[in-house]
């Protein structure tokens, strides 16, 4: 093992400790204190596992930074818990479930509309002579179109759900930006408002980044075959307490 | 109502608990990704989950003596038992997900 790939693991697990201090920071000492000393147990135990089961340094480092990025959300969400004092109203899985699949669906409609937008539009300046060829930028706004369409189809069924939103994901960040480049073609007020807003593409960029994150958790949601909603509608069990 | 992750906390615990006395969170995580293949659960997932668990009473919990963990050149681990209200909400839901097939089913053997 290269010393380099040694420093792998110790900042993945710096990184991680960091966070930790990070979302802990503020709440109840005793509390935080208990967090940052089971994570760093935690990232302890893993390491020596990883070299106990032989598993290279660089896997364990990518093993280690993908635990703490996937559990960010939850750390936040226990976070706000200790400064409100509760956990809050848990809504049902299958209900966030539905949230979800209602979220990536209008996802990938917004995305064929938008191919199916700039598809109609070039081929009616082209039928008038406005343009002469199709841009790049267009071509690719209606392909990705294309395959936003099919990756909507892919979430109608549990089975291919997990596809359907990993290729939005992918759509989803590059469409926004190169539907504003293919405008740039077509419209005179979209000539100026690019021309004069020198964020709007970086903004495109922004928007479509925070898809593809939306898509990506949906993903890993619905991939993960431990949290489906079959298995969490079990429910009927706390036995002497209400639903929690 | 149990979440799956909390199912699949208890299913695992109550498999390492008569073999070890108790159970920490890394290896929770191990046996969860073992069992079903998948990733290791996420800390916030995991440790978030614990917590709830802790004070709902499902879960009790406690740190391991110092001088343990200095003899084995490691940090503290903390140590989480199943209590008789999670082993009856877990009985009583893995149950109903056993016929689902979606928990193990070891622990109530």
């Amino acid at each position: 093992m290269s010393g380099r790939s040694d420093r792998a693991v110790e900042r993945a697990a710096r990184a991680t400790l960091h966070w930790t201090l990070r979302y802990t920071g503020g709440l109840d000492p005793l509390v935080a204190a208990d967090r940052q000393d089971e994570i760093l147990s935690d990232l302890h135990e893993q390491t020596a596992w990883a070299t106990e089961a032989g598993i290279g340094e660089r896997a364990t480092a990518r093993s280690i930074r993908a635990r703490m990025l996937r559990g960010i959300p939850a750390d936040l969400g226990w976070r706000r818990a200790q400064l409100s004092g509760r956990e809050g109203i848990r809504l049902s899985l299958p209900r966030v479930d539905g949230l979800l699949l209602a979220a990536v669906a209008v996802i990938g409609v917004v995305q064929v509309g938008v191919g199916a937008f700039i598809a109609a539009r070039h081929v009616r300046a082209l039928l008038i002579g406005d343009i002469g060829f199709i841009p790049n930028a267009a071509a690719l706004t209606i392909a990705l179109g294309s395959v936003a369409l099919v990756a909507t189809a892919l979430l109608g069924h549990r089975r291919t759900r997990p596809w359907g939103a990993a290729l939005l994901a992918v759509t989803g960040l590059l469409i926004f930006a190169q539907s504003v480049n293919a405008l740039y073609y077509l419209s005179a007020t979209a000539l100026l408002v690019i021309n004069g807003v020198t964020w709007l593409e970086p903004a495109a960029y922004a928007v479509g980044t925070g898809v593809a994150i939306l898509c990506l958790a949906a993903t890993a949601q619905w991939a993960n075959p431990a949290r489906r909603p079959s298995a969490a509608s079990a429910a009927s069990a706390l036995t002497g307490e209400e639903s929690r | 109502m149990l979440l799956p992750i909390e199912l699949a906390i208890l299913d695992a615990g109550l498999t390492i608990q008569p073999r070890e006395g108790s159970f920490f969170g890394f290896a929770l995580a191990r046996t969860l990704a073992e069992r079903d293949g998948s990733a290791l659960v996420s800390h916030g997932t995991l440790y978030r989950a614990l917590n709830r668990m802790d004070a709902a009473g499902l879960l009790e919990s406690e740190w391991e003596a110092p001088e343990l963990a200095e003899a084995d050149g490691r940090p503290r681990r903390r140590l989480y038992r199943v209590t008789g209200a999670g082993e009856a909400a877990f009985r009583a839901a893995a149950r109903t997900e056993q016929q689902r097939g979606t928990v193990t089913g070891e622990a109530l053997a």
